[in-house]
This record gives structure tokens, C-alpha cells and sequence, in this order.
């Protein structure tokens, strides 16, 4: 039987340190994923994974029941990117921005030389919408992330963004109309 | 905000199933009357399934281990051996620089040197050169240090705050203090200061090695490339070329220099300029150059000694590039290799000898006035009755920590190699492991060869390490595919960084061992520095009834996996060499096509004790030569008075066009056998059909067509008459049945080129100009 989140938290509240080996084991990936989306970044990404982990592990007491566990990682793992953002913002001029997230994400791409054609071209895809992503003001990312990828509800991601539903859904619905621009060549293909 | 836009942001929420049931109701009534929108609801899932191709992605090596560490002992991971990026700030080559700086003052002020870039060297022939050296004195390759700021040790420009490293491309650290770790003999370096906007960034190639804890520095080469950043991985399957290369290869690059490295000052003086040399090699830090082999006058050279090449790298990187919708650069091309990746149908040898010898000669595709004389060794298929069958399952790590020259593309070359030697009854598939394991091959025959050698190209790195799994699910095909009277085997190759599956090593042990009693060995190779586990891999391959090696370079795994291996996975000869007289009655000039690194002293040929290739069984080897008959006209070029104390050579006269004089010797001989054939003028043929039948075989058909567009790839200067049409049309005749598709793959690899633009390089050699 696997346990809830909650269960599990509350055994490693208890003092079950195996409780928070299953639930990093839970959430590494998710929360990997998501900084990714936001931060554009592969390794502020994991910085943002180990530093919502130490947290889990330090401050364990600070979660409350009330809130849903994965909502109270994912408001920690947020709070983390944006403090990754905003060092970059504050050091990078332009260029750095593009040349780190633009540039480096098709500069990634593995040897292609036994890749067939349309392997190919899925990985200029992949990087199309890399950059979509990350061109969108940052608070319409966050929640177009948590909802397109992590598949969050409205008042979850409410409550991990700390703002009104009628925020959220206008959030979403602004990153929405801006990928349909970015992306209209993928619009327009086939259905 | 019109109504219609609140519409739309009403339809987003019902798309997410977010809207109240009085909502839902009122877009539902509206989606029916409103095309315009239901089109948007249709967008909508477009989008959203267009944002499914960034899939998720892996948590790397380091980021796993930071998170087994904090769950299982509640503590991080000691700065240390952290992964840079989590450091503060992060890393400036800068740093690096300055600590290696600060590393050379603790050491008694020893001067560190910058390689000067001669004109006159080819620079990775020198890389090579000092890695081969590095690796006899087998150090790790690991330059750690870290740094409050980054002053301008280097030069004024480079202030902190506002550089970010690269170490292999990958993004390492981005601003301010912190460390930086290069675990490898040849990382490369990239670090983008932030006058960039000048439009160019600097890229670091470096060499260190740690000696028994002392950082010595050995070479440094500073690059720079104008015109933005673009660099990626290359891996053509040779030691000492495996660097990144410029992807904008040629006018773009300049080339920083530096005399000395000293405690202190380091101020590269930058010459910049369009072309960095009269000479067009400003590329060739990533390609040997390759000088093409010159027609020789039989008469003063009569003899032609090489050694044979079983590689087929080139052609591999050559597909790669014209997939890409690039020409490769000239000297990624190696012609030899691009015709030998093909096999080629030549009689089996008859008797004692491992090998046959097949020679052809016909008027050249390319040339109309000379003559092409084909070569080819067919080595033998070995009876397999006398053998024991083998039932081999590679079983690789692709996690991300083998993204690493010295790693994932290391072991492909190797494994290429070996698969070349293996002989027939062999059984392989390959079983990869990273995040999850998967069957890359299921078990395949050996005579698939190629199938096989597509799906160890096929590799790539990335993601964590499930070697536990990875093994399991590898004992799994070993055994059913397993030959009762065989070799069962599986060869494990990993940096040894196993930390999900299987929990224990003891566990892991125990797997092995139980295993083995069933009959199934495990070989380790191990390979990379770092984050290396010798003991553990050690242990497997010592319960496993197998052998361990390491594996630092290409030679090393040459010699693991093809000579040492070779008794138990079978080479048929060793040092394979080949000479050719040629009969100046017959022959005025010669040229080898290709086997530009393989050319051999004459001497050397009856010399036993040089070393040559090896042929694996049912291997083929094709070498061809363009010959200018004795009766051409043409101008040899060679104007060189009468000699006055000798007389000129008598020649004896023969009908012979050339003797084809071979050496090879047993798997496990010291001293070589010869075999010799003659090769007759009257051979030669003068059409290639007679009335629409071939007059030639195949096999010259297709070498040649190989030959032909090798030649158009590089603009050779003996490309005569050659076009891509030509080309094309002789491949398309020499088609044969090619089972396995490989030659219609290289029909439409001569069509990609055709439609580039075939002026791409300036045919060697370029003349300087501003």
C-alpha cells in the first residue's frame, strides 16, 4: 500500500526518517521539472531540488496539515526559483540571458549523427518551446508551468503563488495567448 | 478588455474544467453559435500538447547523490564535492586561471607554460602528444580551486559578476566566488565575459593533471572565436581529436597567443585577423589536418607501404554533418574510413592463409586518362565448428556522468573496435542503463555487424545511474539467449557510478555470483576519472569469473578489447601491413587514395617488431590507387636535373602493373607471414560495361563511387573530372542487394551534398587574402 503524502509526512514529523527518503523519492522530479520551466536552468534547477530538500529536512515542523503537502513544496520550491531569478536578473545584462537560455538549449543538443530526420527536427521543437516558456514574464510562467505541466489545480496554484483565483486564471490565460503567438507554426500544423 | 477577450479567458478555465456550473453552461451555449471560438478550445489543446514536447527530464548524477546523502545521513554534501553550481555564486575561467595562478605560486613560483600555437604544428597531433604522456604517468586529470573574486589577473576585462563558465558546454557556474571543478585531460573551457557585446567570447582549452595530489599545469590553449559562441562535442572516434570544434569552422576563428604563463601578469596579446594564417588549417585544433597523399613517380618511389585501418569514424561524422544540412569540414574526411565502412563481397581465402587478397584495375571514374587498382582483403570466416560460440550482452551506462569525451564516446570507439573483431556465432545485444535500463539490442548475430555498430552509434548519455538494474535486466537476455557449450558473457563498461537499483553492493555481489554458477561471466571495463569506483568494479568482474580493465584512451581499449580480448573474441591477424610495388614500365605515377595516417616507412614493412592493424574475422579492408599509366603524356611535375654519379635504373621489362606484397601475423605470432600477388597491366579494363554487363564488379563500383564523393567532400585537388551526379549514378548501379539499407543511406547522403552548396570550402590550398 503506498501511503499519502500526508501520512508520510506525518510519520517523518514523527520521526520516521524513512517517511522523507519516499517522499524526495516522490518529489525530486517534479520539483526538478519545475524549476527547470521556470528558471530555465538546469542547474539553478537543482539547486532549487536541493534547497526544497534541506528544507523538508530542517524545517519539517513548519508544514501544516492544513495545506495540501505538495502545495506547501511546490510554494517553497517557487519562492527558491525566484530567488534564482532574481540573482540572475540582478548580475546578467541581456546578452547573458540569451546566450545562457536561448543559445545553450539548441547548443545541448546530443550528437545528432544517427538521429533520424524527424528526431531532429523534434528536438528544434523541444527547443522552440524552451524558449517560449522562458520568454514569458515570470508569474504568468509559474502558473502556466504548475497548470500545463504539473497538472495543479487553480486554487492550488492560488495558494503556491499567493494571489486571487481571478489572478490565476488570467495568468494563464495571458502565458496562454502568448505561446499561441510564439508557437503559431505548431498551431497551424496538422490538428 | 472587450467582451470577446473575457470570453477567451472564460473558455482557458473551462478548457482547465475551472469554471462554475453556471459558467460552464453559458461557454457551452456559446461554443455552439461561435466558431472562432471553439477554434480557440481546439488552440488550446494544440498548445497544450506542443508544450508536451519539453518533456520531463532526469535529476543528474550529482543531484541523486545530493539527495541520497541529505535523506539517508541528514547532512549535504561537503562543499567540496559539491557540484559547482551550488556553490554560491559560481565559476569564472577566471578563477581558474587565478587559482591556477595561486597553485603555481605555492609551488615555488614554477612557471606554468602556454603552449605557443606554432604555425608549422598541427596542434591536436600535440594535444594527443601530451595526453598519451599525461596517461603513462596515469594521473587524475583534476583541477579543483575557488576564489573570493575574479580580479583581472588576466586582463582588465574580466571582472567578476559578470562572466559564466562552460566546462564541455554545459553551463557550470554563472557569476561571482565559487569554484571550479574539471574532472578530464581535455575539458574545454568557454567563459563570456561581459564585454561580449563586442561579439566575441573566448574559449579555454586546458590540460591538467594532478599528480599525487600537486597540480601541475601542463597546457593551456586560449581560443577565441568571433562571431558568437557555437561549439559542440565531437567525438570522431580517435584519441586527440575529440574536442569541440567551431561550428562556424573556418573565417571566423582567431587565435589568441601567449608566450609564458607566469605568477602574474597574463596578457594575451590577441591577433586578430579574418584568416589567423596564410595557411586554411585554423580548424585544425579539431581535425588533424590531413595532407592528401601526392602522386609519387614509380620510378623513384616505387614502393607504397601502409598499414591497414579498420575504422570507419569518418564516414559516421561525414552522415552526421550532412544531416545536420552542413558539409563536414574537409579534413573530417577520411576517405579510407568512409570506404571501409562498407562491407564488400570478396571471395573467401582458400588454405592457410587468414586472409584473401583481391585485386581489380579499371580505367578511373574520375579520370578518364588514369587507371584505378583496387585492393581488398577479405579476412577469413572462421570455421565455426572449431569454436565456441559466444552469447555477449554490453551492457552500457548512458547516465549523465558518461557525457564525457573520455567516457561514453571512448567506449563507443572501443566497443566499434571490438565489434569489428568478432567473429561469427557471436551473439550480442546491448543493454543500456541510465535513469532506467533498456534493451538497446536485443541479442543480434554477429554477421549484423552493422546493425550492431548502428545501435552502439545509437548511445547517448543522460540521466541517472541504475547500474543495479541495468545488470539484472543483462543477466536477463544472457540467459535467454544463453549457449550451453558457449561463452556466456557480459561486458559491463561504466564510470562505476551505480547509486539506484540494486541497493547493496553486497546484494549486487551476491547477484553476480549466483550468476556466474548459472554460467554467465561479467567483464568490467571502467572508464573516466572522477567520480571513479575502482574497488567496487574491481570486486563485480572478480565474482563475475571475469576480467577488469580500464580503459584511459583509445589505444588502451584497443589493446583490452581487440588485442588482449582477441583470444576470447577472435582477431584472425595482427599487424596487418601492406606494400606495393609498382612496375615503372607500366605505372608513371601513383597516389593511395586515403590512409593518410597509415602511411608506414618502406623499411618497416619486413620489420616485425612495428606495429600495425588488426583484421577481425570476415572483416574487409579496401585500399585503392589512382595510377597514371607509363605512356601518359601528362606532366609528372617532377623537375629534378639528371643525377651525375648515377646511372639511371635499369628496369626490368614486365607486363606486371604492380605486386601487391602483404604481411601479416598470427593472433598469436611474433613473426609475420607473406603473401604476395601480381597485378598485370592486361588486367586493366577499359569500360565498366560491355553492353549494359558489368565489366567491373561491384565492390570496385562502390569503393569507387565511396572514393569519388570522399574526394568531392574534402575539394580534393585530385578530384579530376569528379561530380556529384557521377557519383550518384555509380553508387545507384553498385547498389547491390544491401540487405541492411546502408548503401541506399549513402545514396541519399550524395544527394543532401549535391543539394548544398558545393563551394562551401575553398579547395586547398587557399591563397591568403585580405
Amino acid at each position: 500500500m503506498t501511503k499519502s503524502d500526508h501520512e508520510l509526512i506525518a510519520d517523518y514529523q514523527n520521526g520516521d526518517s524513512k517517511a522523507l527518503e519516499i517522499l524526495f523519492e516522490r518529489y525530486k522530479k517534479p520539483v526538478l521539472n519545475f524549476a527547470l520551466r521556470v528558471t530555465g536552468n538546469r542547474a539553478d534547477a537543482e539547486d532549487v531540488v536541493s534547497e526544497v530538500m534541506m528544507i523538508l529536512l530542517v524545517k519539517k515542523e513548519k508544514y501544516q496539515p492544513t495545506a495540501k503537502f505538495s502545495t506547501w513544496l511546490f510554494t517553497i520550491a517557487r519562492n527558491s526559483c525566484i530567488n534564482k531569478l532574481r540573482k540572475r536578473k540582478n548580475i546578467f545584462s541581456m546578452w547573458m540571458q540569451n546566450s545562457e537560455n536561448g543559445e545553450y538549449e539548441v547548443l545541448d543538443l546530443p550528437d545528432t549523427g544517427a538521429l533520424p530526420d524527424h528526431l531532429i527536427k523534434e528536438k528544434e521543437m523541444t527547443a522552440q518551446v524552451k524558449k517560449a516558456i522562458e520568454k514569458l514574464p515570470d508569474t504568468q510562467r509559474e502558473a502556466l508551468v504548475l497548470r500545463e505541466y504539473q497538472n495543479l489545480s487553480y486554487e492550488e496554484i492560488r495558494q503556491i503563488l499567493n494571489c486571487s483565483l481571478e489572478n490565476v486564471k488570467i495568468l494563464i490565460f495571458r502565458a496562454r495567448e502568448r505561446l499561441r503567438q510564439e508557437l503559431s507554426s505548431f498551431m497551424t500544423e496538422g490538428s | 478588455m472587450n467582451t470577446h477577450d473575457e470570453f477567451k479567458i472564460l473558455i482557458s478555465a473551462y478548457y482547465d474544467g475551472e469554471v462554475s456550473p453556471a459558467e460552464k453552461q453559458e461557454v457551452e451555449t456559446h461554443l455552439k453559435e461561435c466558431e472562432s471560438c471553439r477554434k480557440y478550445l481546439l488552440q488550446l489543446e494544440m498548445l497544450s500538447s506542443s508544450l508536451k514536447k519539453w518533456s520531463d527530464e532526469t535529476p543528474s548524477p550529482d543531484l541523486e547523490q545530493n539527495i541520497n546523502r541529505l535523506s539517508t545521513k541528514g547532512e549535504p554534501m561537503k562543499p567540496s564535492t559539491v557540484r559547482i553550481t551550488q556553490m554560491a555564486g559560481s565559476v569564472l575561467v577566471v578563477l581558474f586561471l587565478a587559482v591556477m595562478t595561486l597553485q603555481t605560486i605555492a609551488r615555488n613560483n614554477t612557471q606554468a607554460k602556454i603552449k605557443i600555437i606554432d604555425s608549422n604544428r598541427p596542434r591536436p597531433a600535440q594535444i594527443a602528444l601530451s595526453k598519451d604522456k599525461l596517461a603513462q604517468e596515469k594521473p587524475t586529470y583534476s583541477v579543483k580551486g575557488s576564489l573570493k573574486s575574479a580580479t583581472d589577473d588576466i586582463g582588465d576585462q574580466y571582472a567578476a559578476g559578470n562572466t559564466s563558465v562552460r566546462v564541455n558546454n554545459k553551463v557550470q557556474s554563472s557569476v561571482g566566488a565559487g569554484a571550479l571543478v574539471m574532472k578530464d585531460s581535455a575539458s574545454t573551457v568557454q567563459y563570456e565575459p561581459y564585454y561580449l557585446n563586442l561579439g566575441y567570447k573566448v574559449t579555454h582549452e586546458m590540460q591538467t593533471a594532478q599528480i599525487e595530489g600537486k597540480t601541475e599545469y601542463k597546457e593551456l590553449v586560449r581560443k577565441r572565436v568571433t562571431g558568437g559562441y557555437q561549439s559542440s562535442s565531437y567525438d570522431d572516434g580517435r584519441l586527440g581529436t575529440n574536442t569541440p570544434y567551431p561550428s562556424e569552422p573556418y573565417p571566423n576563428t582567431a587565435v589568441l597567443r601567449e608566450e609564458t604563463y607566469g605568477s602574474k601578469s597574463y596578457r594575451p596579446q590577441i591577433i586578430d585577423q579574418r584568416w589567423p594564417q596564410p595557411q586554411p588549417q585554423s580548424n585544425a585544433e579539431e581535425y588533424d589536418r590531413i595532407y592528401e597523399n601526392a602522386f609519387l613517380e614509380s620510378r623513384e618511389n616505387p614502393l607504397s607501404t601502409f598499414s591497414i585501418d579498420v575504422d570507419t569514424a569518418s564516414y559516421s561524422n561525414v552522415r552526421r554533418f550532412l544531416n545536420q544540412g552542413q558539409l563536414p569540414p574537409p579534413d573530417a574526411v577520411r576517405i579510407e574510413e568512409m570506404i571501409n565502412y562498407f562491407t564488400y563481397d570478396y571471395p573467401q581465402p582458400q588454405g592457410k592463409d587468414p586472409f584473401s587478397i583481391t585485386t581489380e584495375a579499371a580505367v578511373c571514374p574520375w579520370d578518364p586518362n588514369h587507371n584505378l587498382v583496387m585492393v581488398g582483403l577479405q579476412g577469413k570466416e572462421l570455421d565455426a565448428k572449431t569454436l565456441v560460440p559466444s552469447n555477449l550482452v554490453f551492457l552500457i551506462d548512458v547516465s549523465g556522468s558518461m557525457d564525457d569525451p573520455q567516457k561514453l564516446p571512448l567506449l563507443k570507439s572501443a566497443f566499434r573496435i571490438m565489434v569489428n573483431q568478432l567473429k561469427e556465432q557471436e551473439r550480442i545485444a546491448i543493454v543500456a542503463y541510465a535513469g532506467n535500463a533498456g534493451l538497446v539490442l536485443e541479442s543480434t548475430p554477429d554477421y549484423d555487424k552493422q546493425r550492431i555498430l548502428e545501435a552502439i552509434n545509437r548511445l547517448e548519455a543522460g540521466g541517472s545511474t541504475a547500474g543495479g538494474e541495468g545488470i539484472q535486466l543483462a543477466y536477463q537476455v544472457a540467459k535467454q539467449n544463453f549457449i550451453s557449450n558457449g561463452n556466456n558473457r557480459v561486458i559491463l563498461a561504466t564510470d562505476g557510478d551505480f547509486n539506484v537499483g540494486v541497493s547493496s553492493d553486497s546484494e549486487l555481489v551476491r547477484l553476480i555470483e549466483e550468476k556466474r554458477n548459472e554460467g554467465i561471466f561479467l567483464s568490467v571495463l571502467g572508464f573516466g576519472t572522477g567520480n571513479y569506483k575502482d574497488s567496487k568494479m574491481e570486486k563485480l568482474a572478480d565474482k563475475g569469473n571475469g576480467t577488469y580493465h580500464y580503459i584511459d584512451s583509445l589505444k588502451e581499449g584497443e589493446k583490452v578489447l581487440v588485442k588482449e580480448l582477441g583470444s576470447l573474441l577472435f582477431t584472425i591477424a595482427k599487424d596487418v601491413k601492406i606494400q606495393i610495388e609498382f612496375n615503372p614500365n607500366q605505372v608513371k605515377t601513383y597516389r593511395l587514395i586515403g590512409y593518410e595516417n597509415r602511411m608506414m616507412a618502406k623499411e618497416d614493412f619486413n620489420d616485425d617488431t612495428k606495429d600495425a592493424g588488426e583484421l577481425g574475422a570476415g572483416h574487409t579492408v579496401t585500399a585503392l590507387y589512382e595510377i597514371v599509366p607509363a605512356n601518359s603524356r601528362e606532366d609528372v611535375g617532377t623537375n629534378v636535373d639528371p643525377l651525375r654519379y648515377q646511372l639511371p635504373t635499369v628496369v626490368k621489362p614486365s607486363n606486371d602493373l604492380m605486386t601487391v606484397k602483404l604481411r601479416y601475423k598470427e593472433p598469436k605470432g611474433f613473426t609475420s607471414q607473406l603473401i604476395t600477388k601480381t597485378v598485370s597491366e592486361s588486367e586493366i579494363k577499359q569500360a565498366y560495361f560491355y553492353n549494359r554487363i558489368p565489366a567491373v564488379s561491384e565492390n570496385f563500383r562502390f569503393a569507387s563511387a565511396v572514393a569519388e564523393f570522399g574526394l568531392l567532400l574534402r575539394n580534393s585537388q585530385y578530384k579530376g573530372n569528379a561530380s556529384y551526379d557521377h557519383v550518384l549514378e555509380q553508387a545507384n548501379q553498385a547498389r547491390g542487394n544491401d540487405v541492411w539499407g546502408y548503401r541506399s543511406e549513402f545514396i541519399g547522403l550524395i544527394e543532401r551534398a549535391k543539394s548544398l552548396n558545393p563551394i562551401a570550402y575553398p579547395a586547398y590550398p587557399v591563397p591568403y587574402q585580405e
